[in-house]
Parts: structure tokens; C-alpha cells; sequence
């Protein structure tokens, strides 16, 4: 059974249409890399696959379960790193933490030997979240993405505005996730990223359209 | 509902954080507003000239001997300092009355000085207006006053005139005249007295101290929401579709946010009463401040509660923090002078008297002065607690509408 099944998916913002019959598949382990020029419905694609937005028509299945009509499917399958950060600024790390790992023990085990330990973020814990660095929120933000431990991660650009450091960073952390057989799906420009794509797909009038996974540079941009 | 409580939790302890901005804005907004509360005693009690009353006089008969008295009337000091007579016909008259031109109107009869002569007492007709204001109230008082001084004076005339003739004392009736006048003068006619029968008042059943009071509390409050904007506005973007992912809905983050801004605003007006209250009891003053019972508590949580509701609706509908505090400051400012915030409503044109009545500051000033007073406001405070729903309804909508 396939991770991700999503079958002729619509979505419109009042009269205009950005989703136009999207299909996508992905299987357990797999990296799928989206690309394609600002505005063309990447986000809004990536918004639908997580649950935030819903979509005119079309289907949404993780494992076999329908995400539309049981959103909770949503919460449990996925995991969802938005462009903007999703933190509180005047609470520490470990306050923003709290909500989404609501069992202390849980959060305090993470932070020892989990997900939250590999991207470093015990180092940071106590800091107020408005004086962390953007490479750190990005990591605190993944953090929260993978609370509920997803089989799916989804990410929107998550190495935009981050120096060369933190973009190899987020890249390591991305192959872990995948070693563990996770799925992986990304909207990037940065070549680092679409090094670790299995698969990779251009949005181009609200479709998408499957290319060569070693395409890049102008080679790439020139189907946009 | 364990993440609700959560989010709840830790917006809360955001909000704590965001407090100490929060009350040196309000320090200084305090500072401000008592500058000009000072600005405003000077003006209201430095010598200024009395309100002149217009009063429309109809006398259709045209009679010299009335026209006689009622120069003689208009020419007394006492009366030319407060009253100006206008000479109409009855039909201008009433016209003036439904204008709101003449604070009243005196229909004089046919032969009035000739019934004045005679002991027949024909009486003037006084008409008021309806809804009458401030000048139409205090002539009202004023001639009710003057109907008994009069009263009592042509009771003596004739009674002494009678006992006088009764005793074959008419020979001495110049005398006992001047002794009775001397008498009046000295105890019963003491002016204050008479005037003291009922008190008129611009501010209700308050005084000017306790209206002034509780207006600038309730204007406090208002105002003092404009430094809650952090902590009302709404999520920002990434930590909203977090959230949603997460099944927390609308109403539960706007209740939260609500929540965030109760908490900031009556913090912030708590911190407000105690440093008035320690400021007030050190210069000698601390009677300026009602009593809190119960009943206030009460009072208190139903203001709070509309307040709260008012500066979250205004918060949805800006963008932005500068567009929040311009339209905050701009709407409660007007809305505070239409409800008589600054200057009572009775001294207000009509138009914006009859608005400002139904606006939330009057009601909130209301139930603030009933803390002075003790009155029952029951009906004040259900209808605060309409606004605050009407309030949080609204709020609500225009999240949804946005998408939060």
C-alpha cells in the first residue's frame, strides 16, 4: 500500500484556480521534491497535503486512509513544517515544546535521546524563542513537525533564509528521517535538498508534472 | 481538549510576560490623563459667565402693563444674569420649544397685572419641552421656587392686611409690613434654603467628583487596551495552521486570546486602583473612591468583561498594530464624548445626546458610578453583558472570515 495517494486535486482562491487535478503517489522511505516558480500553488498543494486548507475536490489517502473525510487521519500521518515560523516568541523553546508534546516524560525522553536531541535543540531549550537564530527556530519547528512521531514529513521550503550551515543541517536531518523509512515531501530550491529526492515534480499551471530527478540550475528552471 | 487547555495555559503565561510593557504604557497613559483631568477642573472652576437661559414670553393681548412688568422682571440683576426674555406669538413660541430654541414658554393670561392687583391670581402657564435638558431643568427648579417664595409672600400680604383690619390696626399696617419684611429677610426667605428643596444635577444622582471619577476609569480602561494588542491579535500564520492540524478551532483561540486580553486589562486596571487609591489616601483624599463589595466585584467583571470584548472586536478588524491603537484610541475617544464621558450629556446638542445613550461607555459609566451610589443596576449590567456577547460574536465572525 502506497504512503501517499492523492488523485485529481482542486483548489481555488475565490475565482482562481491553483490546484487543477493534482495526482501524486509516494511510497515509505521515498523523498519527493516539488519545484517551481513563486505563486504557482506549492504551498497551497503542501497546505492541502497537512490539513490546513481544504481543497474543492479530489482525494487525499495516507496508507490507504482517507485524510477527507477523517482529518484526523491528517494529524496522525503527517507532520508539517510551514515557510512561516510556528512558534510563540516571548515563551522559551521548552514552553512552545510543551504544546505539542503534552506528556512531560515524553518531551523530557525526546530531548535525552530523540528526534529533539539529533537536531540539537537541548543546547537552546531554556532560550526565549525571539532570541534564537533562524537556523535554530527552523529546527525547533521541524522538532514540533515530528512530535507525534509521522510517517509523512512535510516541508515548505524549509531551507529559505538560512545560512550554508544550517542548510546542511536541515539536509542531515532529513536523511535520518529517511533512513528511518520515512516520507519525505519538499518544496525547495536549494540543490542540497533535491540531492536526497527519489522523485521530483514541477508545478507548472497547477499540475504536476514528473521530471528527471537530476535536473537542476537552468536545466530546471527552463520548465518552469 | 488537553491542547486547548494547554495553548490556554501558555498563552496565558505569554500574556504575563507582556504585562510589564503593558503597565508602564498604562503609567503613562495615566500621567497623560490626568493632565488634562487637571486642565479640565481649572476650566470648570475658574469664573466663567452663567448659561443664559431663553425663555419665550407670549403674551397675545398686548397689554403695556404686562409689557411693563416684564421689563421690570427682565431688568432685575438676578434674573438678566441667567434669563432673556423674548417677546413672541404664541405660535413662534411653541415652535421655539420644538426647536429647542426657548428652555421655556410663558403663556401670560388676559389681564394678568389687573388679577395680580385684584388678589384674583390668574396663573401664567409654563410650558416645557419634552426631553428637556440641563437649562429647561434648572428653569423648571428655578420657577418652582419661585411660585412658592411668591406664594407665601401674597399668603402674608393678605394675612396681615385681614389681622391688621380684624384688630383696627390699619394705621399700623406700613409698620408691621416692614417688620415682617425685615423678618423674612433675616430667617425665612434664606435663599439657600428654598433652592436646596431638590437638587439639580448634570451628573445624575452622582456628584461631580464621583462623575469625573468614574468616567475617567472607564476611559482608562478603554484606553488602557491599547498596549493589549500583542497579546490579543491573532496567531501568526505558522503557529495558526499548527494549531488547526491539531484540531484546535476558531472559537476556542479566539476564547483564548479574549482570555489573554481579560487577564491584561484587568490586571492592568487593578495595578490602575490601587496606585489611585494609595495616591488619593496620602494627599487625604481616599473618599473619592467607592467602597468595593461583592456587588462591585460583580460590577467590576461585567465592565471588564465589555471592555475586554470591545477592544478584541476592534483588534479583528485592524491589520496591524498602528491601525489597532489609531482606531481604538479614535472610536472610544469619540464614543466616550457622545456618552457624556467628558462633559455630561445634558450639555450635549440632542442629536448626540440621543446616541450617546445607547453607546457602551454611557452604560459602562453607569455601572462604574453605581459603585458610588449603591444603586441597583441590574438592567445596566444585562445589557453590558449583551454588548460583550455582541462583542465576542463579531470578533468571532471576522476570524473566521480571515481564516484563523
Amino acid at each position: 500500500m502506497k504512503m501517499i495517494e492523492i488523485e485529481d486535486l482542486t483548489s481555488a482562491y475565490g475565482k482562481k484556480e491553483v490546484l487543477c487535478g493534482v495526482n501524486l503517489s509516494g511510497e515509505r522511505g521515498e523523498c519527493i521534491g516539488i519545484v517551481g516558480p513563486n505563486g504557482c500553488g506549492k504551498s497551497t498543494l503542501l497546505s492541502v497535503m497537512a490539513g490546513v486548507l481544504r481543497p474543492k475536490s479530489g482525494s487525499v489517502y495516507y496508507y490507504g486512509r482517507d485524510a477527507l473525510k477523517n482529518p484526523v487521519v491528517f494529524r496522525k500521518m503527517t507532520g508539517y513544517v510551514p515557510q512561516e515560523n510556528p512558534l510563540l516568541e516571548e515563551l522559551s523553546v521548552y514552553d512552545n515544546l510543551r504544546l505539542w508534546y503534552p506528556d512531560k516524560a515524553q518531551l523530557q525522553k525526546e530531548l535525552e535521546q530523540g528526534f529533539l536531541q539529533l537536531l540539537g535543540i537541548p543546547e537552546f531549550v531554556k532560550m526565549p524563542v525571539h532570541k534564537l537564530s533562524g537556523g535554530m527556530k527552523k529546527r525547533v519547528s521541524i522538532g514540533i513537525a515530528l512530535a507525534d512521531e509521522p510517517p509523512v514529513l512535510i516541508l515548505d521550503e524549509p531551507s529559505a533564509a538560512l545560512d550554508m550551515a544550517c542548510k546542511e543541517d536541515v539536509k542531515r536531518y532529513l536523511r535520518i528521517y529517511l533512513e528511518r523509512k520515512g516520507t519525505v515531501v519538499i518544496t525547495t530550491h536549494e540543490d542540497g535538498e533535491l540531492s536526497l529526492c527519489d522523485s521530483l515534480y514541477v508545478m507548472k499551471n497547477g499540475k504536476l508534472i514528473p521530471v528527471d530527478k537530476t535536473l537542476r540550475g537552468e536545466a530546471l528552471t527552463a520548465l518552469f | 481538549m488537553k491542547k486547548v487547555l494547554t495553548l490556554w495555559r501558555l498563552d496565558l503565561k505569554r500574556t504575563m510576560k507582556l504585562l510589564p510593557a503593558m503597565l508602564l504604557t498604562a503609567v503613562l497613559l495615566l500621567a497623560v490623563l490626568s493632565g488634562i483631568v487637571i486642565g479640565l477642573l481649572n476650566t470648570v472652576y475658574k469664573d466663567s459667565p452663567a448659561i443664559q437661559i431663553t425663555v419665550a414670553v407670549v403674551d397675545e393681548n398686548d397689554n403695556p402693563l404686562t409689557d411693563l412688568v416684564i421689563q421690570y422682571i427682565q431688568g432685575m440683576e438676578s434674573i438678566s444674569e441667567s434669563c432673556r426674555f423674548v417677546m413672541v406669538s404664541n405660535e413662534e413660541g411653541f415652535s421655539m420649544l420644538r426647536e429647542g430654541s426657548a428652555a421655556a414658554a410663558l403663556v401670560l393670561p388676559d389681564d394678568m397685572v389687573e388679577g395680580i392687583l385684584s388678589g384674583d391670581n390668574v396663573p401664567v402657564q409654563v410650558y416645557f419641552p419634552e426631553n428637556a435638558g440641563i437649562e429647561s431643568a434648572l428653569l423648571r427648579e428655578l420657577t418652582e421656587a419661585g411660585v412658592g417664595m411668591l406664594r407665601v409672600a401674597q399668603a402674608e400680604i393678605y394675612g396681615i392686611y385681614d389681622t391688621a383690619m380684624t384688630y383696627g390696626a390699619y394705621d399700623k399696617l406700613s409698620v408691621l409690613e416692614a417688620d415682617i419684611d425685615r423678618n423674612n429677610l433675616a430667617f425665612a426667605l434664606d435663599r439657600l434654603a428654598l433652592f436646596q428643596m431638590r437638587e439639580v444635577s448634570a451628573t445624575g444622582g452622582l456628584n461631580l467628583m464621583q462623575y469625573g471619577m468614574a468616567s475617567g476609569m472607564i476611559f482608562f480602561l478603554l484606553l488602557s487596551g491599547m498596549s493589549g494588542y500583542s497579546m490579543m491579535k491573532a496567531y501568526p500564520d505558522g503557529f495558526r495552521k499548527q494549531i488547526m492540524r491539531q484540531g484546535i478551532g476558531i472559537a476556542a483561540q479566539v476564547f483564548g486570546k479574549w482570555l489573554c486580553g481579560l487577564c491584561g486589562i484587568g490586571i492592568t486596571f487593578g495595578c490602575f486602583l490601587l496606585l489611585v487609591k494609595g495616591i488619593l489616601t496620602r494627599i487625604g483624599y481616599s473618599a473619592w473612591l467607592p467602597e468595593i463589595n461583592l456587588r462591585g466585584v460583580g460590577v467590576l467583571l461585567a465592565v471588564l468583561f465589555c471592555v475586554t470584548s470591545y477592544v478584541f472586536l476592534l483588534f479583528q478588524l485592524a491589520d496591524n498594530a498602528v491601525a489597532a491603537v489609531l482606531l481604538l484610541f479614535l472610536l472610544s475617544t469619540v464614543m466616550h464624548y457622545f456618552a457624556g464621558g467628558f462633559l455630561p450629556s445634558v450639555f450635549l446638542p440632542d442629536r448626540i445626546r440621543q446616541i450617546g445613550n445607547h453607546l457602551p461607555s454611557a452604560y459602562l459609566i453607569e455601572a462604574m458610578g453605581s459603585l458610588y451610589t449603591g444603586n441597583a443596576v441590574s438592567r445596566t449590567i444585562g445589557i453590558l453583558l449583551l454588548f460583550t456577547v455582541g462583542f465576542w460574536t463579531a470578533a468571532f465572525c471576522i476570524r473566521r472570515r480571515a481564516g484563523i
